[in-house]
């Protein structure tokens, strides 16, 4: 994917000309506090910005297929159909499978992401799934578009850590597995640091640095950036390491 | 009998089922007490049984010394006061800070039992309370200038600061603050909390501050307890906890933590 | 009582906001006239509302008559004008009754509020029910209120006139907008004006009603 210029405006300008770029099997992670227009510039691509917003400059260029997951899964499940149905139904569109077909495809796509007692689940419905669960759902209808790009917009931020620890795992794996570069969102540095190999710096509508993340994370130009990394709480290094 | 805070066995139950079940913990004035607990583990339920919200299924709640009971007095509820999570909904729309401010200082007499004790000077209430609430403003770390702003003119830091001063108007003697910092900014999150800090050295008010967010617990507290399905399951010092924690859920949620890497110094 | 001061005072700011809120001052423009005639037509009508002139039936707007004249040639402008006031029984009728549904709704709002953060903080704080109630919830449920009384009024205007074209209503020879369009809709085709013009000022009224609503909705920012 390769985003150059991009403006977006409603009454005011809020994208001054976003620049970004993804290669295949990437990770890019997009860092910024609230207002930043992170999350404008994944909606963009998408062609999901909200009402009264529109595209006023630049180009989007995505070569293959791609796909969105957001923060809060229950707003984007119909609340009235069984999740195993809801993602049976994309595989139908998108690979012409029988019905039949589609709902073994959808049980397939519960394993990969990871969700256990996959029939049971699938004739769940969204509310009766935890948070974790939901986003995994969320994951398996995103996977069953068969992407090339998958954008991640803070999918981890409402979820408690461990299971974000587990949702991370789980995109760093389907990213290895399956060549699928990424562009994930998040206010949170140290989460982007843990999952991408290139980070990229918003605020107020414009970039302010790029890099790759262990190159901006350790000697920062902007001092916007400097600030961001200040802001992390640090936390003193567990005896017996982070595995044990 | 201990200083402060003082929950013993306090058990929430909803709908037949524990929420809090038997948690036992002490917040001393001048100390910040970090409680960490996961969605679902009990934390906002206790945070309204400390307040008095919501009534006990068992044990009970002390403040220095004296038992607190379900149906509190003026004088009671002034004593432990609660920090919401949410900004955006913790100011009345119409008010400004100000008024929110002067109206409890007002309610509870403040000028009067404050001037009363003071001998110098002639007494004039509406004066104490505008000095009052500008010595509110600066505890927090904000302008006086705010005092005439309405929440809607506010950031979310701002709004929490208020949030806090409107708590420490009625001059409590415990302060329990519920995920202050979740809907912040993290730039600004470290503001808040170190508004927190301060005020308990300064003021010596005992803090139990409740985050999913280690990093938080952290930067602010002294002590910290583990909150898992409404029980206590690991309750150590802060300096030992984060490096050396005995419980292993405790352990798997240090381990869950994102951290940057190195910095150059 | 305030330790601020704010630049301009609130009340003086939401006069402003409100002199530039087209829909609310045309709403109020028309309710003020309706109401203004309603009240003086008994001084300002050019005619009695009950006198006839039977030979003069059906004549067209004119100089003399601007509303023309119905089938029994009583002034239709003096009519609708007296009929504007309406009948007060009826509408305090319909108030007894409708005021639960409305009721119901304010009510619903109202503990939608008692669960925000800020009413919780100010019981915490130690502040009376009484206190909270009216010091703090009313003034935030109040905008909302009478919004909602706008279109209560409206309701009630149209429900009268509906009774009254059904012939339930306010019985002859008292005006009534409704009964004026019912006896005179034989004459649409023919003899418009019998029917229509009351029907307008229906409609004229229910129109500022509206407007007056959606204006003070939008000051008040609930939409």
């Amino acid at each position: 994917m390769r985003i150059e210029g991009l403006r977006v405006a409603g009454e005011t300008e809020l994208l001054h000309g976003v620049s970004l770029a993804v290669g295949a099997g990437e990770a890019v992670g997009l860092v910024g506090e609230s207002g930043s227009g992170k999350s404008l510039t994944l909606r963009a691509v998408m062609g999901l910005l909200p009402r009264g917003l529109r595209v006023t400059g630049g180009t989007v260029e995505v070569d293959g297929r791609a796909a969105m997951i957001f923060q809060d899964p229950l707003t984007f499940l119909d609340p009235l159909v069984r999740v195993g149905d809801q993602v049976a139904e994309v595989c139908r569109v998108v690979a012409g499978l029988s019905r039949r077909a589609s709902r073994v495809r959808a049980l397939e796509l519960f394993a990969d992401v990871r969700l256990d007692d996959r029939a049971v689940l699938a004739r769940r419905y969204p509310h009766q799934l935890s948070g974790g669960q939901r986003q995994r759902v969320l994951l398996a209808l995103a996977l069953a578009q068969e992407p090339d790009l998958l954008l991640c917009d803070e999918p981890t931020t409402a979820l408690d850590v461990t299971v974000q620890r587990e949702v991370l795992d789980l995109l760093a794996s389907l990213r290895a597995e399956r060549g699928l570069s990424l562009v994930f969102v998040s206010h949170d540095l140290a989460v982007v640091a843990q999952l991408c190999d290139r980070v990229v710096v918003l605020r107020d509508g414009e970039v302010v640095e790029a890099g790759a993340t262990r190159d901006v994370v350790a000697r920062p130009h902007h001092p916007y950036t400097r600030r961001l990394l200040d802001a992390v709480l640090p936390l003193p290094a567990l005896a017996g390491g982070r595995d044990g | 009998m201990a200083d402060g805070l003082e929950l013993t066995g306090v058990s929430v139950a909803y709908a037949g089922r524990r929420v809090v079940d038997d948690v036992s913990l002490q917040v001393r004035p001048g100390t910040i007490v970090g409680l960490v607990g996961e969605s679902g583990s009990g934390k906002t339920t206790l945070a309204r049984a400390v307040v008095g919200t919501v009534g006990l299924a068992g044990g009970t709640v002390h403040l220095d010394g004296t038992p607190l009971a379900r149906r509190r007095s003026r004088t009671e509820r002034r004593a432990v006061q609660l920090v919401q999570q949410d900004p955006y909904a913790s100011l009345n729309p119409l008010l400004t800070v100000g008024r929110v401010l002067d109206e409890l200082l007002r309610v509870h007499r403040l000028a009067e039992r404050r001037i009363a004790s003071d001998t110098a000077g002639a007494p004039d209430a509406g004066a104490w309370r505008r000095a009052r609430c500008a010595e509110l403003m600066g505890l927090v770390g904000l302008e006086a200038d705010t005092l005439g702003r309405y929440p809607r003119q506010l950031s979310g830091g701002q709004r929490q600061r208020v949030a806090i001063a409107r708590a420490l108007a009625v001059e409590p003697r415990i302060l329990v603050a519920d995920e202050p910092t979740s809907a912040l900014d993290v730039t600004v999150q470290r503001t808040v909390l170190d508004v927190l800090v301060g005020l308990s050295a300064r003021v010596g008010l005992g803090v139990l501050l409740i985050s999913h967010d280690l990093s938080v617990i952290h930067a602010a507290c002294d002590d910290v307890a583990v909150l898992r399905e409404g029980r206590i399951v690991e309750h150590a010092p802060a300096a030992r906890f984060f490096t050396h924690p005995s419980d292993p859920y405790s352990r798997r949620l240090l381990q869950a933590v994102p951290r940057l890497p190195e910095r150059a110094p | 009582m305030s330790t601020t001061t704010a630049a301009v005072r609130p009340s003086v700011r939401w006069l402003r906001r409100a002199r530039r809120t087209p829909a609310l001052v045309a709403g109020t423009a028309i309710l003020v006239v309706v109401g203004v005639v309603a009240v003086l037509a008994p001084v300002i009508a050019p005619y009695d509302p009950a006198s006839q002139d039977l030979g003069n039936g059906l004549a067209p707007p004119s100089a003399a008559h601007w509303f023309g004249t119905d089938q029994l040639g009583r002034d239709i402008l003096s009519r609708v004008m007296a009929a504007g006031a309406g009948e007060r029984g009826i509408y305090l009728a319909y108030a007894l009754v409708g005021w639960i549904t409305y009721a119901r709704v304010i009510r619903a709002r109202t503990r939608t509020l008692c669960r925000e953060g800020w009413v919780q903080a100010a019981r915490g704080g130690g502040l009376s029910h009484g206190r909270v109630l009216f010091g703090h919830l009313l003034p935030n449920v109040a905008p909302l209120a009478v919004v909602l009384l706008m279109t209560e009024i409206l309701l009630i205007m149209v429900a009268v006139v509906t009774l009254g074209y059904l012939g339930l209503g306010v019985q002859p020879p008292t005006p009534d907008w409704g009964t004026m369009i019912s006896d005179g809709q034989l004459f649409l085709t023919t003899r418009w004006w019998v029917p229509t013009l009351p029907g307008l000022a229906v409609v004229l009224t229910g129109v500022g009603l509206s407007l007056t609503g959606d204006g003070l909705a939008d000051v008040w920012r609930l939409r």
